[in-house]
């Protein structure tokens, strides 16, 4: 019945076209054109174009071919095309390659602009933002993000501290403005309104894609197989699959006036599905991978077709069909039907249970034996659960441990743990052996980073001779900064970094934040004297963590660590509702770091000039023996040997030079998001509009290749 | 008289030998005298400086190179069509172009020889190649060698670059001897990155030398970076001229309109400017604003060649050859003489029916071609003249002997075949036709010519 939807036209585009590297744009204004980067055996990448062809002219004309083909001569990393230009309505295509962004005015053949992107391009969003009135390109790089106007203006920088996989521009929060939406591969999506993070989601693994819906929804994608919906900062629903979904769109196939998500999976499937619910409602599937799905009026006809896109070039269009809808009404009471028979089934089923059970409890107690072997157990069993740190002993790491215990003779044959981002995977199984069986057990969890995390416990209880089990459910926060723990000895040293700041609130309500987001054996209770002072060790590194809170309302954190600074200033400004928060760090192992990598930096870059350099010199010497040796073919053929011999040693040369260039390459990346790395991290460290004035200081200091007065930026927020 | 102030005087009177040889005497007795070891760079990049913007053998795509973006371009939105097959028939457009695609109007420009008929890659097959260094720049290498007895002036090994890339009164001197008179471009642009960054990015002269770096090593998306950001900082006709061309190699005529207007902008009415717009707009077949802005040209200035040649020729093919004439006689009073002015004053007599002196231009032109490519072009119109005489054997003649220069000459070929149709020998026709095809494939008269002779 699902297979009703189908294909409105097909065709080959006979490329292999790369996945995720597909774009629509109408680059004369009318027609639109499928533009998609191609693999070839060459390093260049060209992208292909095909035109509709059934109606309107052929545009190109005097190659009478449908696909034309632009040479790009680098590796194409990401691909759009939208209006760009004020006053006119071409589409502009823009080309991301790992060095370069190219913006390219396909209909008259010239370039808008070419501007170096040293960080690299991994995703290019166009759209309006901020408060700009033209629309901007906003540029996701390996550990920042750039934005350019339509003259190739940087008008826009902010530090991501990894590389940005994806991003978006949408209306996030209904206030009329877009904001724009950035996922990262430190498992992060950030949502940016102007130059401030005003949320921030954690995903288990890299997201590697955003699409808007409607009603301020986004849908993502995660490099492990999961999609899912957000609504503001709820996740409305997720699913997970073994492929991995490579493109995602909002489109109404099914004539439901809203649109609904359609998903391009690697194995080549497409589903589409309800944003509100995440059920499928359509699938189809294609030969190959999905490359890319998009949009576009693509038959002339008035109205976007659905347009999907394989590996393979094949090149599929649907359109919305509205009796589908109906014929799928129908079928839908039955279904209805069907599933409350099947619930039905279900609870009646519990309640033998029960009864059972009951039946049981009634008799007398001596009847234990019998009990074992059925599985019950007594019906006052409870599962206690305690959560604590542990120091560690000699061989194993200090970590988080739950302990878990009956109140009776019962015992814990299993346990599953559920929980996001801390075990490969989603959960954790223990299995004891059964010799080893017992009414209680610990679990040690090792948390990798500094998040409050859900877990999901679920405990079989039985006797050991049992065949059935009793299925126990908890549910546990753990805290924000679980593996901290309070240290027994104060001793008088503090870490050298520090961050201070003042705040107007009673030590009693920071007594609550400390209770709510550290996990003590008992809670803090702020007596008397002049200041609160917690030391605590770290449990990942075993280091020292120093927090000193005075009565007159100054707070120091003494840590090495920046990152955790920030998480905490982050964690009590949003626990005290705090608007805007001004601070004054001093990490001077940071410090000293970035120092090193500015200098590293700089030496990367000039010695990436001489690299290019030579290759180009050692490029013209090959021209100049290409010819030479051609010309001695006829003339002298002793010589041709020695020129073809000599081309060969040019071009070992030019080998080797090039795979320095790439270490080159790869080095002042890797030094580049290290450093964009700390600014984020120092961005951090203030709240609200404070962070984004930093963040805008950088910027500057970093043009202007300012080490001394980026180090003071970091400090103290100002120039 | 004081040996230095006599060396600036030649320097200044453009006697650049005698200036070296006393700047070389001044330098024997004090050999670390750097006002003359300066004058003498200066004068030896002077001697064999040639305008790189204007010379003949302007950069040129290459095999190698591919930095052009689109593959298959929109009609009039590229250069690499309008020159062969894509030529729209209208009367304007449909011009008579000399084998390398240049429209004949009795002035060299740049850019228009190097061109020859068929790919870079047959090109190489038939060895006449060009290589991504120009020829001059091959040649400049040589000549430094030639000039020094003893050994060579400057050892360009020794030189320690960071030193004198800080030395803002010699920097721009000894990069311009590396530059021009050795050639080596490397160096110099070592040169130019130190002096750049130790000028900390505040001098656009630097930027604009790097961009002439790039454009010789072929990097020319960084060319036309350091040509932007010199632009910015300030704004100089050349930068403009620079910029175009980086365009053009990159086949983006629009782009490089577009820059050409911003610089019109800047400096209303500039002759450099200008003449660039009307050139790109002739490749683009786009005559009629090629001739607006050769006028506006000539407003400015009333004695320039290449403009008057151009509204010239623009006369002729507007089927008004006594305007021609005048506008070529115009020229040939100025002093210019060349074989290609020659043939179009005859051409132009001919047409105009001043038949006495038509072939007395056609003498003459034939007396100054050594070229053979342009002496096959004068007997393919001295064929024209005898076809117009009603003397067709001449004809014949005239062609055969075009083709005794010019083995390539497509037109020729077609031309011969017709006129041995005409005299009845259909078969001979026919193989003079195929052979014109095989020569040039892109030329539409032969492909007509071929289609009539299988009807018939």
């Amino acid at each position: 019945m699902e297979k009703q939807i189908k294909p409105v036209f097909t065709l080959e585009l006979g490329y292999k076209i790369v996945a995720g590297l597909v774009t629509i744009g109408k680059y004369d204004g009318t027609h639109p054109c499928i533009t998609a980067a191609t693999t070839t055996d060459k390093e260049s990448t060209e992208i292909a174009q095909k035109n509709s062809s059934n109606v309107g002219k052929i545009i190109w004309s005097e190659t009478n071919k449908e696909i034309a083909t632009l040479n790009v001569n680098q590796i194409i990393t990401a691909l759009t095309a939208g209006l760009l230009l004020p006053n006119e309505d071409n589409d502009i295509l823009i080309i991301g390659t790992s060095t370069n962004l190219l913006v390219y005015h396909v209909h008259d053949n010239r370039d808008i602009f070419y501007k170096e992107c040293e960080d690299g391009i991994k995703s290019i969003v166009l759209g309006q933002f901020k408060t700009f009135k033209s629309p901007i390109i906003l540029v996701g790089g390996n550990s920042s993000l750039h934005g350019y106007d339509h003259n190739g203006e940087e008008v826009f920088w902010v530090a991501i501290g990894d590389i940005v996989t994806s991003l978006i521009l949408m209306d996030y929060n209904n206030d009329g403005q877009n904001e724009l939406i950035v996922s990262s591969e430190d498992f992060n999506i950030r949502v940016f309104k102007g130059d401030q993070t005003i949320v921030e989601h954690n995903e288990t693994e890299v997201v590697t894609s955003l699409i808007p819906l409607a009603e301020n929804r986004f849908a993502y994608s995660v490099s492990n197989g999961t999609v899912g919906v957000y609504e503001n900062s709820l996740r409305l629903w997720r699913i997970k699959s073994k492929n991995f979904a490579v493109s995602m769109h909002r489109y109404d196939l099914l004539g439901q006036s809203t649109q609904q998500l359609i998903t391009g999976w690697s194995n080549g499937k497409i589903d589409c599905r309800a944003p509100k619910t995440g059920e499928v409602l359509f699938k189809d599937s294609m030969g190959s991978g999905i490359a890319g799905i998009t949009e576009g009026d693509y038959r002339f006809i008035g109205k976007n077709d659905l347009i999907c896109i394989s590996t393979e070039g094949e090149v599929r269009g649907y359109t919305t069909t509205k009796t589908v809808a109906a014929g799928n009404g129908s079928n839908l009471e039955q279904d209805t039907i069907r599933e409350m028979l099947s619930q039905k089934q279900a609870l009646l089923m519990e309640l033998k249970h029960y009864e059972s059970n009951s039946k049981y409890n009634s008799n007398a107690d001596n009847q234990t034996e019998s009990f074992e072997v059925s599985g019950v157990i007594p019906s006052n069993t409870r599962l206690q659960i305690m959560v604590n740190t542990n120091v560690g002993e000699k061989n194993n790491k200090p970590h988080v441990e739950i302990y878990l215990c009956t109140n009776n003779s019962t015992i814990i044959k299993a346990v599953i743990i559920f929980a996001e981002g801390i075990f490969k995977g989603e959960s954790y199984v223990i299995h004891p052996e059964t010799s080893k069986l017992s009414t209680d057990m610990c679990i040690p969890l090792y948390l990798p980073r500094d998040y409050p995390v859900d877990i999901h416990i679920k405990a079989l209880i039985g006797y050991p001779n049992s065949i059935q089990f009793h299925v126990f459910e908890i549910t546990k926060q753990l805290p924000c900064f679980s593996m901290y723990s309070l240290k027994q000895t104060v001793d008088k040293t503090k870490p050298e970094g520090n961050l201070q700041f003042k705040i107007n609130e009673r030590l009693q309500r920071i007594c609550m934040w400390v209770n709510q987001n550290f996990l003590f054996p008992s809670d803090i209770e702020f007596e008397s004297g002049p200041n609160l002072v917690l030391d605590m060790k770290c449990l990942r590194d075993d280091t020292d963590l120093v927090l000193v809170f005075e009565i007159s309302g100054k707070v120091t954190f003494y840590t090495d660590n920046m990152f955790l600074a920030a998480d905490l200033i982050q964690s009590l400004s949003s626990y005290l509702k705090l608007e805007n928060l001004e601070s004054r760090a001093s990490f001077p192992k940071e410090e000293e770091k970035l120092k090193c990598l500015m200098q590293k930096l700089s030496d990367i870059q000039e010695a990436r000039l001489k690299l290019d350099t030579d290759i180009a010199d050692r490029l013209s010497q090959i021209r100049n023996l290409i010819i030479r040796a051609e010309d001695s073919r006829i003339n002298d053929i002793k010589e041709m040997i020695s020129h073809y011999k000599d081309l060969d040693r040019i071009n070992k040369d030019l080998i080797s030079g090039y795979n320095i260039k790439v270490q080159n390459y790869n080095e002042g990346i890797d030094t580049m998001k290290k450093i964009n790395n700390i600014i984020q991290k120092a961005s951090r460290l203030r709240v609200g509009h404070h962070s984004a004035v930093m963040i805008n200081h950088c910027r500057t200091a970093i043009r202007n290749n300012n080490i001394e007065g980026l180090i003071k930026i970091i400090r103290t927020g100002e120039i | 008289m004081d040996p230095m102030y006599l060396a600036l005087s030649l320097f200044r009177r453009r006697h650049y030998d005698k200036c070296i040889e006393i700047c070389s005497s001044i330098l024997d007795k004090q050999p670390l005298d750097q006002a003359a070891w300066c004058l003498k760079m200066r004068a030896m990049t002077q001697r064999v400086y040639v305008d790189d913007l204007e010379s003949e053998d302007a950069a040129q795509e290459d095999v190698l190179d591919e930095n052009v973006v689109a593959s298959a371009p929109r009609p009039g939105t590229s250069l690499k069509t309008s020159s062969t097959a894509a030529v729209p028939f209208t009367a304007l457009g449909a011009r008579p172009r000399t084998a390398t695609g240049r429209p004949i109007s009795g002035v060299m420009r740049p850019g228009t020889q190097a061109g020859r008929p068929g790919s870079a890659l047959e090109r190489l097959r038939t060895s006449k190649g060009s290589t991504g260094q120009s020829a001059r720049a091959i040649r400049l290498g040589t000549a430094a060698m030639l000039t020094q007895k003893d050994g060579p002036f400057i050892q360009v090994s020794r030189l320690n670059l960071a030193k004198y890339a800080k030395n803002k009164t010699l920097n721009k001197a000894l990069f311009e001897y590396l530059f021009y008179h050795e050639g080596d471009v490397r160096n110099a642009m070592e040169l130019a990155v130190l002096a750049t960054q130790a000028c900390e990015f505040k001098d656009w002269y630097w930027k604009i030398q790097l961009a002439k770096c790039y454009s010789a090593l072929n990097l020319v998306r960084d060319a036309e970076q350091q040509t932007r950001s010199a632009l910015k900082q300030h704004q100089h006709v050349e930068s403009y001229i620079r910029l175009v061309r980086i365009y053009i190699r990159m086949d983006q005529p629009l782009t490089a309109i577009n820059i050409l207007k911003q610089g019109l902008e800047v400096f209303p009415q500039d002759v450099a400017i200008l003449t660039e717009l009307a050139r790109i707009n002739e490749a683009l077949n786009e005559s009629q604003s090629s001739v607006k802005y050769y006028r506006s040209v000539v407003i400015e200035d009333a004695m320039n060649t290449e403009a008057i040649a151009c509204i010239g020729m623009y006369h002729f093919y507007n089927n008004q050859p006594e305007l021609a004439l005048r506008y070529y006689r115009r020229v040939l009073s100025m002093g210019a003489h060349s074989p290609e002015l020659y043939n179009n004053l005859g051409l132009c007599c001919l047409y105009s029916q001043q038949l006495d002196l038509t072939l007395a231009c056609f003498q003459r032109a034939l007396d100054l071609a050594t070229d053979p490519l342009i002496k096959a072009d004068v007997w393919y119109n001295l064929s024209y003249v005898a076809i117009a005489a009603g003397d067709i054997g001449l004809a014949i003649q005239c062609l055969n002997l075009c083709l005794s220069v010019d083995v390539s000459h497509a037109a020729a070929f077609n031309n011969l075949a017709v006129l041995h149709h005409r005299m009845g020998k259909i078969h001979l026709a026919k193989a003079y036709l195929a052979s014109a095809k095989g020569h040039q494939p892109a030329l539409p008269e032969c492909s007509v010519n071929l289609e009539i002779l299988q009807d018939a």
